[in-house]
């Protein structure tokens, strides 16, 4: 349990710290955010495009479709028009040959009727008589009345006069020749001169069949007819209806009557097979849907394409102005009228477009229809195919766009890769200077000073470095210079450590009381400074009665100071004791002397007080080397001894010294000393000086030298209570002979 | 006063390079005022250690003045040295360095020199 919670420590103090990971995560975030929006962008734009794109296709395709079917619209009402006018025309052309010929016919039988006088008879053959008539050859027939009453002289001659007309009558009919067509000039009497024209093989009998010629013989009346009777009526050339001719073809005729000096006399008449026109309205009707027809001035369809419904030609039809379809009734009324139009029409619930045009010289319209299906179909068919364009447009785009996102997609994995090991790289780039500026952070505390650290990043990273660098020169320098200071200290304390040691060596064991048999006291004392001054006391016997004391202070400290002391105390001991008197001191100090300057090269000297008590006699002499006077304590007093009269030792060679002498009485007693004890000072930095010195040893006159020494010490430390001691202090205290008891 | 660190001024008296002298001089200022003095005695031919300024010479400070004395003496140049009554003149005469070297008790002493 414990270790989990550790170990969740461990993960999340993990998570937390690291720049590398910030960075890491900060890095992944923007690049992961950019692509987002990169996407969201994309794929916002690629809605947006396909939104207007398809809009925009509607449009096209409205557009497309609108204009196409406008144009063919238009086009196609054009085209119609223009189809529906040279139509009428060329049908109206040939109906008004026809209905010349016929005018001119009924003229040329008018002028003959009215001078039948001046012709004469001529014999044609008479149907009646004739068991068969080749087609071409002009003939009489009787009408079956007619036949029945027979023909008088007066009427047999008005035929034989009319018979001529044959004459006009074949060449007419000449021109005819190719068309199914019957000429025929009926006389109100009920004669009629006819010529039949059969295409095909010349002579063929004009009789389809025999049945046919009984038919035409028994029945046939040409005053009953209806192009006779409207000839007849309406009293001009006038077109008939469409008709089924008796031989049984379509027929239409085109009838006027003539006259004789008694008036109408009959009606000439041009009966043709309009079966070639019929095939020419059917050949004018227009593609699939397409109808042409012509309208008569009653509104009747005489001639159609097809043949059947609404449009179809009807002998006895319906009057197409009266048709429930109120377009097509409006159009039939303006065809009637002779006007020249395309309009759109419903014809058996169907749209057409129908353009219309009068005929010359007749009352017909010619008119031909087309389905707005069939005139729309190229505009639906390219608006289709343009949808299907579209349609496939956007399949492509569809999958264009599909594809970019997947692409996109596709890209965003290697991207989002790059993105993570470039980032990762980036923020150990990063965090590798930091890295190693902790690295060698580390080090350095560890105590490598010699550690630079190289980062060259050129950022703060760099700066820092750069500062760690200067911080561990100056603490590599400190370091030194703590460590030399140390060394140096250390070696001032082994070299203080050895002076004094030599100090304290060279010093003489105190003498025991037997020594001093009671003639003397001699009590000395040195405590050296820290740094070790190079004071020196001495004190040895020349013989029995002779004793030798020194005090002496060399002018440096430590080792060289001890040394020179060293030098100083053997070379005066020798020079005193090889002479072994007293009387030649001043002479052994001389040589002392010059032997120190031979071996000072420094300039050190040094000062130093030598006496030698005769204890017999207590006579003292004694050379002051420039040294500190002692003190004589005489009687409760105690007094310096004059100044030195000699010179400093080891300066200059060659000096000479003088030596004094002094008698001491029992209880008197000399006080050596130093300037290490005048010199010592207090806190206040004051002077212990002669004056005090002189007074305590006054103060002690005639005590032994241990206690004088005792009562100084005391006063002496007391004095200088806790402040630091700068020299020597060395002191030598000599009583001489035993203190009277009383 | 006694206590300061050793000051220095120099001036010609009398013919004189007089090099005054304050303050205390012993070990800590010895090296210091040995300095001041080689230099001085470096570019003239007779000076004066004016010591009447000071409040105590050790005998540190007497090895640099027998120091300069030497170097004076080696140079053939003149020194001397001026003291006043007083602990200084005390502790040259107790060393007996007037044995090695002319003391005097006033600039105006160098007049007759």
């Amino acid at each position: 349990m414990k270790g989990i919670k550790n170990w969740l420590r461990r993960l999340t103090a993990h998570s937390r710290g690291g720049i590398r990971r910030q960075v890491l995560f900060l890095v992944l975030a923007c690049g992961l955010s950019t692509f987002l929006a990169t996407l969201m962008l994309f794929g916002y734009f690629l809605y947006g495009l396909q939104d207007a794109l398809e809009a925009e296709s509607r449009d096209i395709e409205n557009v497309v479709a609108e204009s196409v079917s406008d144009l063919v619209g238009k086009h196609t009402r054009t085209w119609l028009r223009t189809t529906a006018e040279n139509e009428a025309a060329h049908m109206g052309r040939e109906l008004a040959v026809n209905s010349d010929d016929v005018e001119f016919l009924a003229d040329s039988m008018t002028m003959l009727m009215q001078s039948r006088d001046k012709y004469g008879m001529r014999q044609i053959v008479n149907a009646r008589d004739m068991e068969d008539i080749a087609a071409g050859t002009p003939y009489l027939h009787y009408s079956p009345q007619l036949a029945a009453e027979g023909v008088d002289g007066e009427l047999a001659a008005e035929i034989g006069q009319a018979a001529n007309f044959v004459d006009v009558l074949i060449p007419l009919s000449k021109t005819y020749w190719g068309y199914r067509s019957v000429f025929v000039v009926a006389s109100r009497k009920g004669y009629s001169i006819c010529v039949d024209n059969i295409p095909g093989e010349p002579r063929q009998s004009i009789y389809p069949s025999p049945e046919a010629r009984t038919a035409f013989l028994e029945r046939y009346d040409a005053r009953q007819r209806p192009w006779y009777r409207m000839a007849q009526a309406k009293g001009t050339c006038t077109y008939t209806d469409v008709f089924l001719a008796e031989e049984g073809y379509l027929g239409m005729g085109c009838a006027a009557p003539y006259y004789d000096e008694n008036g109408f006399a009959g009606v000439v008449g041009i009966n043709g097979s309009i079966e070639d026109l019929q095939h020419q309205v059917r050949q004018v009707s227009i593609g699939r849907t397409g109808i042409s027809f012509c309208l008569d001035g009653n509104g009747r369809v005489v001639l159609s394409s097809v043949g059947e419904g609404v449009l179809a030609p009807g002998l006895q039809g319906a009057d197409l102005r009266e048709n429930p379809e109120p377009t097509l009734a409006e159009a039939a009324r303006r065809m009637t009228a002779g006007e020249n139009d395309v309009v759109k029409v419903l014809v058996d619930g169907q749209e057409y477009y129908l353009a219309f045009a009068p005929l010359q010289n007749a009352d017909w319209s010619f008119g031909t229809l087309i389905g707005q299906d069939e005139v729309l179909a190229p505009a639906q068919e390219v608006a289709s195919t343009v949808q299907e364009e579209m349609k496939e447009f956007y399949e492509i785009l569809g999958q264009t766009f599909a594809g970019g996102a997947g692409k996109a997609l596709l890209l965003l994995f290697p991207l989002a890769m790059v993105a993570f090991v470039t980032s990762g790289v980036l923020a150990d780039r990063l965090v590798r200077p930091i890295r190693a500026l902790t690295k060698g952070v580390q080090e350095i505390a560890a105590g490598n000073l010699d550690k630079k650290l190289e980062i060259h990043t050129g950022n703060e990273v760099e700066k820092l470095a750069a500062c760690f660098n200067e911080m561990t020169e100056e603490l590599k320098e400190h370091v030194q210079r703590l460590s030399q200071a140390a060394a140096k200290e250390e070696r001032v304390r082994t070299e203080l450590e050895v002076a004094a040691r030599i100090q304290a060596g060279l010093l003489p064991a105190p003498l025991t009381p037997a020594v001093q048999a009671g003639k003397f006291s001699l009590s000395a004392f040195m405590q050296p400074a820290k740094e070790v001054g190079g004071d020196l006391y001495d004190f040895y016997f020349l013989n029995e009665d002779l004793l030798v004391v020194t005090v002496a202070d060399v002018s440096d400290k430590g080792v060289p100071a001890a040394l020179f002391m060293v030098m100083t105390k053997t070379l005066l001991k020798d020079q005193v004791l090889r002479r072994r008197n007293e009387k030649d001191l001043a002479q052994a100090v001389a040589e002392a002397n010059d032997a120190l300057v031979q071996n000072n090269t420094t300039f050190m000297f040094v000062t130093a007080f030598i006496g030698i008590l005769n204890l017999s006699t207590g006579k003292f002499i004694y050379v002051n080397a420039g040294h500190n006077p002692p003190l004589l304590c005489r009687r409760d007093r105690a007094e310096y001894l004059p100044k030195a009269q000699n010179p400093i030792l080891g300066v200059r060679g060659g000096m000479a010294f003088v030596a004094e002498t002094l008698v001491l009485q029992p209880g008197d007693s000399l006080f050596l000393y130093t300037d290490g004890v005048t010199e010592a000072r207090d806190k206040a930095k004051e002077f212990f000086g002669e004056q005090r010195l002189q007074e305590i040893l006054s103060a002690t006159a005639g005590q032994e030298a241990e206690k004088q020494m005792e009562t100084v010490l005391e006063k002496l430390f007391a004095f200088v209570g806790e402040a630091n001691q700068s020299d020597d202090i060395t002191m030598l205290a000599l009583a001489y002979g035993k203190k009277d008891e009383n | 006063m006694s206590d300061l660190p050793i000051r220095y001024n120099s001036e010609e008296i009398n013919g004189w390079q007089v090099l005054q002298l304050w303050g205390r001089l012993d070990r800590t200022t010895a090296e210091e005022a040995a300095d001041e003095g080689e230099k001085q005695l470096a570019a003239c031919r007779k000076l004066a250690l004016d010591l009447s300024g000071l409040s105590y010479v050790s005998s540190a400070g007497l090895r640099t003045i027998l120091k300069l004395a030497s170097g004076a003496e080696q140079a053939g140049k003149s020194i001397v040295i001026i003291s006043s009554e007083g602990m200084v003149r005390e502790i040259l005469e107790m060393a007996r360095l007037d044995l090695f070297i002319t003391i005097h008790d006033s600039v105006d002493d160098l007049k007759n020199v």
